[in-house]
């Protein structure tokens, strides 16, 4: 991607690079060190680990990719498992990048930045780049990404080689650190009575359909959920408005 | 099937089965700036969304997670979440803490 960006600016990029060692970015590592634990504790090599770090970069997939092959199940079924978790990265970056690009950015590019996108850089950016020039945005993002990624793939291959020593309960806690940090951190990203709304029928919504359509309780109570917020979200502000 | 083809074909399934979701939402973007209406009823979405996630993650675990309690994780998302309220939003005692109650927990009941 390099050759595209020589409107990459250094200041951002480290300013982005630090932030790769915020708290979110050190729970996000722990997040891959146990997705690597996981690889090596159902005997698959390393390279897998690495390999799906690096072109899915998107944790709650990948577990869910291994988790199915390991178990057995037919590469349709893992597929199909693994697609219905990743299908909240087009939310994600649909919403990503009117916030990132530039009017100029041409659209390879824009492809190529959203393979970054997840749920801990979604909230990062979103809570970042706003407050940023809209020429500094594109520069702090990459920082930000590449070096998350850079450590992410050392925590991965960490955790591939400390699962042996490591107990079942220290295992399960390290993936237990994904589900806090995602409720914690969209909570505090929730600022707008719309995204509170969310995060509250996001939860409400999400236990009845897991009992009724197991395969489909992210979607429908994600959509469900966010749609009845943004439609009482916006009632609310027009009542406001007169 | 050999070990390296294996290997790059996870891979592949990995990247086929996340990408195109990133690539859509490039695509679907494009006539839309920050504050245009959808892209706020996207994001809504978005938030709704990872908010199901957690849900899941917790109730229907897979991998090591799921030898754990369900009790311990309950607390332990509780914990950290009343603990985040209480401190205003401060993310890493309120984390330590949940991760903490949750290590407890398992060790208390197994």
């Amino acid at each position: 991607m390099g050759k595209g960006c020589n409107f990459m600016k250094g200041k951002q990029v480290i300013a982005g690079a630090k932030t790769a060692l915020s708290p979110s970015g050190i729970v996000l590592m722990i997040a891959f060190f146990a997705f690597g634990a996981l690889v090596r504790s159902v005997d698959f090599p390393l390279s897998v680990g690495v390999g799906l770090t690096l072109f899915t970069f998107a944790i709650p997939s990948q577990i869910v990719l291994v988790d199915e092959l390991s178990r057995g199940a037919s590469i349709f079924t893992a597929v199909i498992a693994t697609t219905l978790t990743a299908v909240r990265l087009f939310p994600l970056t649909m919403s990503l990048m009117p916030t990132l690009r530039e009017p100029s950015t041409p659209k390879w590019q824009q492809y190529g930045l959203s393979h970054f996108n997840a749920i801990t850089v979604w909230i990062q950016s979103m809570n970042s780049l706003p407050a940023l020039e809209r020429g500094d945005r594109i520069s702090f993002y990459l920082g930000h990404c590449c070096m998350m990624m850079c450590l992410t793939v050392g925590t991965t291959i960490l955790g591939y080689y400390s699962a042996q020593h490591l107990s079942l309960t220290y295992l399960a806690g390290a993936l237990m650190i994904t589900p806090i940090y995602f409720f914690l951190s969209l909570f505090a990203g929730s600022k707008t009575f719309c995204d509170r709304l969310a995060f509250l029928f996001g939860t409400l919504f999400a236990i009845p359909m897991m009992i009724f359509f197991p395969d489909l309780a992210i979607l429908g109570a994600g959509f469900l959920g966010g749609t009845l917020a943004y439609v009482l979200g916006r009632a609310k502000s027009k009542v406001s408005d007169e | 099937m050999s070990n390296t083809q294996s290997v790059l074909l996870i891979v592949a399934l990995g990247f086929l089965a996340t990408e195109p979701w990133r690539w859509l939402g490039v695509a679907f973007s494009s006539h839309f700036n920050e504050d245009d209406e959808i892209i706020k009823y996207v994001r809504t979405i978005a938030t709704a969304f990872i908010a199901a996630l957690v849900v899941r993650l917790i109730f229907l675990p897979s991998g090591a997670l799921a030898e754990s309690e369900l009790a311990s994780r309950l607390v332990a998302l509780g914990g950290a979440s009343l603990l985040f309220m209480m401190m205003k939003g401060r993310l890493l005692p309120a984390f330590v803490t949940g991760l903490g109650l949750f290590l407890l927990c398992e060790f208390l009941m197994k």
